[in-house]
């Protein structure tokens, strides 16, 4: 399984997907998966939306997103750097410096003045154009770029691993097996099972709503990474990479329903699934917007411990990836049936 | 343009559409069917040449942006709120109250954002701009008796009407988004080729309130909102963030705070622009936000496209656009009205 999410991984950042430009990441993620369902199909607003059951109970709504954050090109100015703007929330900090890509393949750096003043209008890409036309040449007003980098394992056993996008790529390959995983075993459902690719999560959670609405599931699980505390001076979070898959309790976004909860901790008890408890006090997650789509639902949030989030190198634990899989495979195979 | 002129001379802002969506019944009524929804929204629908299986609509926002009266001090001023108005623009400047002290007999009342003269403000406050909760409309009264009897907390504040044509270009107050509705109006006047609704939405500038019932009531399989949009294109301004150029066609928009356009339509849109020989712009910058927003994604979401007019001084007490731009507005959705088929896969029946 381990081989399978790092190759995964490595699939996944042969494509861009800032946010609201995920086309193409999202027909790549269907070519591997729609061998291992029952239907899969793009809605108005862009999710790939996955079925695996027919008519065989209550519907399941698993749900995560496939976007990034990135940057989009408003202008280019006269000496040939190209102005952007971001999509999402982007830490300049870390992000100035950066070698970015754009989706037809042009190369640049994400940078700004060294004296100057760090804002995103004083930032720029340089993509080596002499002149605004040279620049516009290359690429386009409302092109979309994003920071680039390579995938890879280290620490004791290798068992941590750093990828561009982590956030949500890591929850995207884990959906992925755990969908190959159910399809294959074949298991006697107890729920039409609705696995949701969503869009544009960075900017609020957009794509989940529709997605919840035109399925209307009586549950719903967002699937994210979700920030931890054990690197220095980080505060005082529950949750820890090497600990397992997160059952969430509660994000900015969301409030998990209690019975949610104890099934999904039932569920991993008796499969002796490792997890841990997660409280999160900001950041928002698909759950949110499920929750909110249509009438009464029980949403809850199963989530991969991530460090640095929202920064060019992202770091999970593989293990942890490997707990969230099961989870959400057992969590099938047993039904949800609560009421 | 006379139609324009009286469309922008209309004084309703957010909350208090009902005058101006009874003037635009008067001229749809008899080429459309129509309703009004519990909020005030004004639904059309226009029978095209053909039907169509899927549901295309047209919006665009009747609410401009205004004042209200939140409080009558002791001194007979009134503390104002504002409804999508910058504090920066109404210093000095003479505004009316529509005053709803007799419902029976509705009378404006005339009132100034006094600013103190600079001769008495030290040097620090001279380059401040006062917050709305510090700036006072005078109406004319020096107490509050007198003031309640001519004003009502929740009362409306409208700039005055100015509109008129100057150099190339018209300025008026409301070109946002009264440019909107001028179009959908001379589509509804005219015949279309397609089976189509046309939205006035109500309380767009207060979050896009309005068009979260429509696009909820109408669950579109399309839509396109014709919208007024912010124009810098003027000396001083760095040409990066001059964002569009009045006079230079349809700003098409391939994102903005509120929704991300997919990048298909957009160049579908785009290249259906070149194609008709109309001229048109992106609009280069991500800001603002509109309808879009809740057709996108309220209920199941369909797939929006902005198209927008260039309009100077957005949200200020005279905006510039041009009309030129504006009748490039209508060409393109004749356009796309009769090239439907590009947009959406249909049947027709």
């Amino acid at each position: 399984m381990k081989i399978q999410i790092i190759g995964l991984l490595n699939n996944l950042n042969e494509y861009l997907s800032p946010t609201g430009h995920e086309h193409n990441l999202l027909n790549f993620v269907k070519s591997v998966i729609q061998d291992y369902c029952d239907e899969s199909y793009f809605d108005p607003i862009g999710n790939l939306i996955v079925r695996i059951g027919t008519e065989c109970g209550d519907r399941v709504m698993f749900s995560t997103h496939a976007d990034t954050i990135g940057f989009i090109v408003y202008a280019a100015d006269d000496k040939g750097f190209l102005r952007v703007s971001n999509l999402g929330y982007i830490d300049l900090i870390s992000t100035i410096g950066r070698h970015v890509r754009f989706e037809n393949g042009v190369d640049g750096v994400f940078t700004c003045e060294k004296d100057g003043n760090k804002k995103i209008t004083t930032c720029y890409v340089d993509i080596g154009a002499p002149t605004k036309e040279e620049a516009l040449a290359m690429v386009s007003v409302g092109d979309t770029c994003s920071v680039v980098g390579d995938v890879y394992t280290f620490g004791k056993n290798s068992s941590f691993i750093s990828a561009p996008f982590l956030d949500n790529r890591i929850a995207v390959a884990s959906q992925i097996l755990a969908i190959k995983k159910l399809y294959e075993n074949k298991f006697d459902l107890k729920n039409e099972i609705y696995f949701v690719f969503s869009v544009q999560e960075e900017l609020g959670l957009r794509g989940a709503g529709p997605a919840a609405y035109s399925i209307n599931p009586k549950y719903g699980i967002s699937c994210d990474v979700t920030s931890v505390s054990d690197t220095p001076e980080s505060g005082n979070l529950f949750q820890k990479l090497g600990n397992g898959a997160c059952i969430k309790l509660m994000d900015a976004s969301v409030y998990c329903n209690d019975r949610m909860v104890s099934f999904l901790r039932t569920v991993s008890e008796d499969n002796k699934i490792k997890s841990q408890s997660e409280i999160l006090f900001a950041g928002g997650t698909d759950a949110g917007k499920i929750q909110q789509s249509r009438g009464s639902m029980f949403v809850g949030g199963i989530s991969i411990p991530t460090r640095y989030i929202h920064s060019p190198s992202e770091v999970a634990y593989i293990d942890d990836c490997i707990s969230v899989i099961d989870l959400i495979v057992s969590s099938c195979k047993t039904g949800f049936l609560f009421e | 343009m006379d139609l324009l002129k009286q469309l922008c001379d209309i004084c309703s802002s957010s909350g208090e559409e009902s005058y101006i969506r009874d003037f635009i019944i008067k001229q749809v009524s008899g080429h459309c069917d129509y309703y009004v929804d519990k909020i005030g929204n004004l639904i059309c629908f226009k029978k095209g040449k053909n039907s169509l299986s899927k549901k295309i609509v047209y919006s665009a926002h009747m609410d401009e942006v205004g004042f209200m009266v939140e409080r009558i001090e002791d001194d007979g001023t009134l503390v104002m709120g504002s409804i999508g108005v910058s504090p920066s623009v109404v210093g000095g400047k003479s505004i009316r109250i529509r005053s709803t002290v007799n419902p029976e007999k509705i009378k404006w009342i005339n009132g100034v954002f006094g600013l103190g003269p600079i001769h008495m403000l030290d040097k620090e406050k001279r380059n401040e701009v006062p917050l709305f909760k510090d700036l006072r409309l005078d109406i004319g009264v020096s107490s509050k008796k007198e003031a309640e009897k001519l004003v009502v907390p929740g009362d409306y504040g409208y700039f005055f009407n100015n509109f008129s044509p100057f150099g190339n270009y018209i300025k008026s107050k409301a070109l946002d988004d009264r440019i909107g509705c001028y179009v959908l109006i001379q589509m509804i006047l005219s015949e279309i080729e397609f089976d189509s609704w046309f939205v006035f939405c109500v309380m767009e500038e207060i979050g896009c309130k309005g068009s979260s019932a429509t696009a909820y009531e109408l669950k579109p399989d399309m839509a396109f909102i014709i919208e007024g949009t912010t124009a810098a294109d003027i000396d001083g301004t760095d040409d990066v963030s001059k964002v569009c150029y009045v006079g230079n066609g349809p700003v098409i928009s391939f994102a903005d705070r509120g929704t991300i356009y997919d990048p298909f339509c957009v160049s579908k849109l785009t290249s259906l622009a070149d194609k008709s020989n109309i001229p048109w712009q992106y609009k280069s910058f991500v800001s603002g936000g509109n309808d879009a927003r809740s057709y996108q994604r309220v209920a199941g979401g369909c797939k929006v496209l902005s198209i927008s007019a260039a309009v100077r001084y957005l949200h200020s007490q005279i905006s510039v656009a041009s009309f030129e731009d504006v009748k490039s507005i209508i060409s393109l959705c004749r356009s796309i009205d009769k090239n439907m088929s590009v947009f959406i896969s249909h049947d027709k029946t």
